[in-house]
């Protein structure tokens, strides 16, 4: 009596509801079950993948697997099988029971990536109970037997799973040659419902959708099978498992394995992004798709875009900026590196007021993105910061350093302008030219400073080939037969 | 200037219709409106730039000029361009214009409405069975130097034996040419143009060197094949040319004619040298290790090295270690080459973790070190006491009032030579704390970030080796409205900074953002932006900013 429940909530039920119903059938089905095996098994769990949301992937159009019928197919017994006869629990889930996959099963790359990525996946609605772990151990049945489509598919889009009028067919009792009227007989395990999740037997046995979206990615099936590249070998070992979902579809890091070489003449099995990843006609990565923003993986040299990623990019665009190209643009990185409007995610609300702290501190640096002696100085003129303003210009009793006293003058004191020069001198060019400096520390004489000496210790033993390849800035402050330039000679 | 444009845009124009044969290829227009109001007040809280803004830019791009698809490692042309102007309807007269007999206001290199081409280049790549990449025109470059832009060529060779070899030469952008910015040029020198009155009369801005063409040219190796390493060798040479000011004050007796009594040079000399050398290696279960240097060439010495420790403890979460050491260089025709005498450095650990797919965090904590020859906190009064100051009366008078000239005139000189002894000039480190967090969430119709810092100094203010104290954070958000039409979005922050050097500088802010976006149509958005912040340094500012962006790509 409470199987039979279970089957009429199934069949009245709409949208998710059959699937809460599936699950309390499950239940019920394994409490009550008399045999010893049903009564140890944990309670199936729905397949992962069918809690994903069927509207945000499109039905294959092509697919293999029988669509919702227009009519109904030919139910010889609408009657519930007696389940002394069929064990559902079967087929469900990877593991029977739902439990977690041993990682050495998994498709490799698992332990770097846990799951498959929206953006290349996009979630799908799998209802087929399917054990192939039966089929291929106990049934000695080979993968090719039910995906032989693969080993001619030259697309990502192709579907391979198994058309069941010449594989399910061979074996269970039912005749899918009319998909929009499939007729089933007498043996249990021909019934709808044997295999299809969510069979409606009270609206004339439709059956669930499946729902493959297309993947976000170039993949040669063929081309690898080829080469003797089994199955195993990127969705991991399938043939221990009961149900095969989304969780076994393969891993980029995985991929690295054999895709680990870029560049011309590195073989077939390239790893330029473009081989897999799909391109705009710019020759540059797609990025966007309805499930997301496509972004590069934690491993995958560190490049990943974590919220700390403005302070680490630096690094990883230095070592290798093709890696950045293959999915931005200039004007990407421009927008911020050469831009002209302030970039909302660099600089906070009211940077104008705290950017001379910012600007001490070196955090960001400015000359990341600034020319310090014209956006900086420029700017830094018209307001009257900076001294270069023209005399008449320079407004009277503003002072933005501390005092003479403190700042020029010796001694030097903990305010003195030598510590800051000495720390982060790219504060002081943002505002100041050579001729401020020249005006104490070139020398006396005919260069019209004061002599203040501004060499690091041991400088002298350096000065040489500075002074070869361009005397300029020495004679900025010496003259050319000044005798202290004797030593950089 | 105005021929220069011209042909430029000509140039592309023809460039891109001339590569446009019957078959058919792809091609994108791209283009920026943004217009922006907002007063800059100065630091004594008057309004002194009345800012009103207008910049505009467009790009033209036409991909697979080859024909057909874009095929990966296949032969494949195309045509970039980008071009911008931006005009401020602030600046004041006077300022942009020399007049000999009016320049109280002026300042040079600022323009009303400098036009840039931003790019504009042929590339191909994929040449000879994927052998050959090239570029041809204005272009970008970035490697472990950085962001850089020259006019010219660059060829990329991918060789069969894990290397590929990259040479470019060409001129480097710089301030004050034609359609150019000074972005990209070396740090350090004042360049521009010097046109009309200010060319005759350019010793009246001996700092503001006239701008001229410079040579440059570059090679790379770098490594390919193996995904998991990677690593790249880098020198680029760059030349200055053209005459330049020496001396900051003018002497007619020594100086030639016609030079307002300023000395120069000229000639082919150094701007930058530089070599660096770049890597990254992963392993996709541990983690991942990278670094780098760079050397510059023409002052012998490194000018930056990074390195960085990446672990993934467990699938969704990474900790790791960063560093990095900086000496700031300059432009080989700069004077600031001489007066930099420490780098400063870096290390920060790190934890980045992904809860969920939702949900990322990340935070970042570490020490920043500044590097003084010397004391700063005992400096003074050691310097005064070498100096004969021995009284508590002489030495107080020396701390507040200076050294007395009479002792600059003493021979020997104790205070100099107390200066220049290495016995006093050991250094001092000077440690800020660091720290950054972020959080970002995202949702189905929307998304959400903090970000927030400290970074603040230890010490007393007095002491000399208090850097200050920044912190604050932002939180910003935005949610669709009407999905794929109308989003809403905006940012609330608040900081606080306080500088040791300038203690009535202190402030605390508040702002927000509020940014209505629609699309209206798939090939346009409008964005506007209505910004208010307060402190009490500045009152109240606001900011309204508007932005219409279209792309066109059939």
């Amino acid at each position: 009596v409470k199987k039979a429940t279970g089957f009429r909530l199934q069949a009245s039920g709409y949208g998710a509801a059959w699937l809460v119903a599936a699950c309390l059938t499950a239940v019920v089905v394994a409490m009550c079950s008399n045999g010893p095996a049903a009564a140890q098994v944990p309670s199936p769990e729905p397949a992962p993948s069918a809690s994903a949301a069927p509207s945000a992937a499109p039905a294959p159009s092509d697919s293999a697997v029988p669509a919702p019928s227009a009519a109904p197919p030919v139910a010889r017994s609408p009657e519930p099988v007696a389940s002394a006869a069929v064990d559902k629990s079967h087929g469900l889930a990877p593991i029977l029971g739902g439990g977690l996959v041993p990682l050495e099963w998994m498709p490799p790359g698992t332990s770097a990536t846990p799951v498959p990525s929206d953006r290349i996946f996009p979630p799908q609605q799998m209802t087929i109970r399917f054990n192939h772990k039966k089929h291929v151990h106990e049934l000695q049945q080979t993968c090719k037997v039910c995906h032989a489509a693969a080993f001619d598919s030259k697309r990502s889009s192709d579907r391979l799973l198994p058309n069941p009028r010449f594989t399910c067919d061979n074996c269970h009792d039912v005749n899918h040659t009319n998909p929009a009227a499939v007729t089933t007989g007498g043996e249990p395990n021909g019934r709808c419902d044997f295999c299809h999740l969510g069979e409606r037997a009270g609206e004339g046995g439709k059956v669930a959708k499946v729902v493959l979206p297309d993947p976000n990615l170039r993949m040669n099936h063929a081309a690898h099978l080829r080469r003797n590249i089994g199955c195993a070998q990127c969705h991991g070992e399938i043939d221990k498992l009961e149900l095969a979902t989304r969780e076994q579809l393969p891993r980029m890091a995985g991929c690295f394995q054999c895709h680990a070489r870029s560049g011309a003449a590195q073989g077939e099995a390239k790893g330029d992004c473009t081989n897999c990843h799909l391109t705009e006609p710019s020759g540059r990565l797609q990025t966007t798709f309805s499930t997301g923003e496509l972004k590069p993986p934690a491993w995958l040299h560190s490049a990943a875009h974590t919220p700390d990623w403005i302070e680490r990019h630096k690094g990883v665009a230095g070592a290798n900026s093709q890696l950045c190209a293959s999915c931005h643009s200039d004007n990407y990185c421009t927008d911020c590196h050469d831009g002209k409007v302030r970039p909302r995610t660099v600089h906070p609300n009211d940077w104008i007021s705290m950017h001379p702290e910012a600007a001490r501190q070196d955090n960001p640096r400015c000359t990341s993105c600034h020319q310090l002696t014209t956006f900086c100085g420029d700017c830094h003129r018209r307001i009257g910061v900076a001294r270069d303003t023209a005399s008449g210009d320079r407004m009277a009793g503003r002072r933005f350093h501390p005092p003479p006293a403190e700042w020029t003058q010796a001694p030097r004191t903990p305010m003195h302008h030598s510590w800051e020069a000495e720390r982060n001198l790219n504060a002081c060019v943002s505002c100041h030219t050579e001729r401020d400096c020249a005006t104490c520390h070139a020398t006396k004489g005919l260069r019209g400073g004061m002599g203040v000496n501004p060499h690091p210790v041991g400088f002298a033993n350096a000065c040489g080939t500075p002074f070869k390849r361009n005397p300029r800035p020495c004679l900025v402050c010496h003259t050319a037969d000044d005798m202290r330039l004797g030593s950089c000679r | 200037m105005r021929g220069f444009r011209f042909a430029a845009v000509g140039a592309a124009l023809g460039l891109t219709c001339a590569a446009t044969p019957a078959r058919a290829v792809d091609w994108e227009v791209t283009g920026d409106v943004i217009g922006q109001g907002y007063e800059i007040v100065s630091p004594w809280g008057d309004v002194v730039l009345g800012r009103r803004r207008l910049i505009s830019t467009l790009g033209l791009a036409a991909y697979n000029l080859q024909g057909g698809d874009y095929q990966p490692f296949k032969a494949n042309y195309s045509v970039q361009l980008r071009m911008r102007v931006d005009a401020d309807f602030g600046v004041k007269s006077g300022e942009a214009s020399y007049d000999p007999a009016d320049a109280s206001r002026f300042a040079p290199g600022v323009t009303y409405a400098p036009v840039d081409l931003m790019y504009a280049y042929v590339q191909g790549r994929n040449l000879a069975n994927g052998v050959l990449d090239f570029k041809l025109g204005r272009q970008y470059t970035q490697n472990v130097f950085g962001w850089w832009s020259f006019d010219g060529g660059l060829v990329h060779v991918t060789t069969p034996f894990f290397l590929a070899l990259e040479a470019y030469g060409g001129l480097e952008q710089r301030g004050g040419l034609p359609l150019s910015t000074s972005r990209f040029e070396s740090q350090g020198v004042w360049r521009g143009a010097h046109p009309g009155a200010l060319k005759d009369d350019a010793f009246r801005y001996p700092s503001f060197q006239p701008a001229s063409v410079a040579p440059a040219f570059g090679l790379a190796v770098e490594s390919t094949g193996p995904n998991w390493i990677h690593g790249r060798f880098d020198f680029r040479r760059v030349y200055n040319l053209g005459e330049t000011f020496t001396g900051q004050f003018p002497f007619p007796s020594t100086a030639g004619p016609g030079s307002g009594g300023f000395e120069k040079v000229s000639g082919l000399r150094i701007s930058s040298d530089r070599l660096g050398y770049a890597a990254s290696a992963f392993l996709a279960d541990v983690g991942t290790l990278r670094g780098g240097f760079v050397y510059d060439l023409y002052y012998g010495r490194v000018s930056r090295a990074y390195g960085a420790l990446d672990f993934h403890a467990g699938k969704r979460a990474t900790i790791g270690l960063d560093g990095e050491y900086f000496w700031p260089v300059f432009d080989a025709d700069s004077i600031f080459n001489w007066f930099t005498h420490n780098p400063s450095a870096s290390a920060l650990a790190r934890v980045a973790a992904k809860p969920s797919d939702r949900l990322q965090l990340s935070l970042q904590a570490g020490t920043k070190l500044w590097l003084t020859e010397g004391d700063p906190g005992s400096w003074a009064t050691a310097q005064c006491t070498a100096g004969g100051y021995a009284t508590p009366a002489q030495l107080d008078a020396c701390l507040r009032y200076g050294v007395d000239s009479t002792f600059w005139a003493s021979s020997p000189n104790k205070v100099y030579d107390f200066a220049r002894s290495e016995d006093n000039r050991k250094s001092k480190i000077s440690p800020d704390l660091l720290a950054n967090v972020g959080v970002n969430y995202a949702w189905l119709s929307g998304g959400a970030d903090l970000r927030g810092m400290v970074q603040t100094g230890f010490g007393s203010d007095a002491s000399g080796n208090n850097r200050g104290r920044r912190s604050g954070a932002t939180i910003s958000a935005k949610q669709a409205i009407v999905p794929g039409v109308f989003w809403l979005g905006g940012r609330v922050s608040t900081y606080e900074w306080h500088d040791p050097t300038r203690p009535e500088r202190d402030a605390t802010s508040f702002g927000y953002v509020i940014a209505p976006e629609v699309q209206p149509v798939q090939f346009g958005k409008l964005r506007v932006e209505w910004e208010h912040e307060m402190n009490r340094l500045v009152g109240q500012r606001f900011r309204i900013l508007g932005l219409i962006s279209i792309r066109v790509a059939p």
